[in-house]
């Protein structure tokens, strides 16, 4: 599973991505609200990062090389040992391209409303592949995390749509 | 799935305890939606060290909730004072921490030798 959970270290809905993108939107946040929702939210993705590294160190740690051959880790093994390095699923490291900053405030906060809602699908893909109770029960409580932002940037989103989003403003 | 479709959380929402939330990762009942009928299992604690870490990051997470939910409506006056009350006892929580098993943060450190570098660190099993 190491192989495939590190993508939420480093692929483009990962919780480096989550952190950089709403600590880098908060900057051109037109009001308090969301200046301090960016800054609370992408300290939280830190935490996040730090946890799918913790899953990841641990699911790695102690394993033979014939486990590294098994669970498909050569290529990255040969790069890397059992290093943490942001990579996706499929081994692509991460890309600064994932995450969009617009200075925009709609269009900052609906990237962040799809951004969360990505990350919980790929949750939801993580916890189709694995019985394991010690990794479900930590993919199962960041899964929520995101419905809970989603449902803070979906709430700033509205008041945003009012203000800015509307003729000739 | 029951996907929320409201885009305002009520004035006083439905809130889990702390420790049900820390578990399920939301502290908010309108916005809990499990995946495919999986749920956590309360976290049991195997050593009392776990069990003040276990406290402390229950109130600090509900105070968290409450931090996101005020980040939007500040003059929520009871969301106010659940944070106030969860903030005093995580603050209470941390202190027994720090005063059994050391330092959770750097300026926490005191003594000789420095505290501070011994683990287990945040990524370690503990």
């Amino acid at each position: 599973m190491a192989k495939y959970i590190i993508t939420q270290f480093g692929g483009p809905n990962g919780e480096l991505a989550a952190s950089q993108r709403y600590l880098a939107q908060r900057y051109t946040m037109p009001d308090d609200e969301g200046k301090a929702l960016l800054t609370d939210i992408g300290t939280e993705e830190l935490a996040h990062m730090e946890m799918i590294c913790a899953i990841v160190y641990q699911l790695t740690s102690d394993v033979s090389i014939e486990e590294i051959k098994a669970a498909g880790l050569q290529n990255y093994y040969t790069d890397h040992g059992c290093g943490l390095y942001p990579v996706d699923a499929s081994g692509t490291p991460f890309n600064a391209l994932c995450f969009a900053s617009m200075g925009d405030p709609v269009a900052d906060i609906a990237e962040s409303m799809a951004a969360e809602q990505k990350a919980r699908a790929t949750y939801e893909n993580l916890m189709d592949q694995t019985d394991d109770p010690d990794v479900l029960a930590p993919l199962s409580f960041l899964r929520q995390r995101e419905i809970v932002h989603y449902q803070r940037f979906a709430e700033l989103f509205e008041v945003y749509k009012a203000k800015y989003y509307q003729p000739d403003c | 799935m029951n996907y929320n479709v409201n885009y305002f959380t009520p004035n006083q929402p439905p809130l889990f305890d702390p420790e049900e939330a820390l578990t399920l990762g939301n502290l908010f009942k309108n916005l809990y939606m499990s995946y495919k009928g999986f749920s956590n299992y309360y976290l049991q604690p195997s050593s009392e060290r776990q069990k003040a870490l276990l406290t402390l990051q229950m109130y600090e997470f509900a105070a968290h909730e409450i931090n996101l939910y005020l980040d939007l409506y500040p003059d929520n006056e009871a969301m106010l004072s659940l944070f106030e009350e969860y903030t005093k006892k995580a603050h209470e929580a941390r202190k027994q921490f720090v005063k059994m098993y050391g330092p959770i943060e750097v300026k926490e450190t005191h003594g000789m030798p420095f505290s501070w570098i011994e683990g287990p660190w945040p990524w370690e099993y503990q």
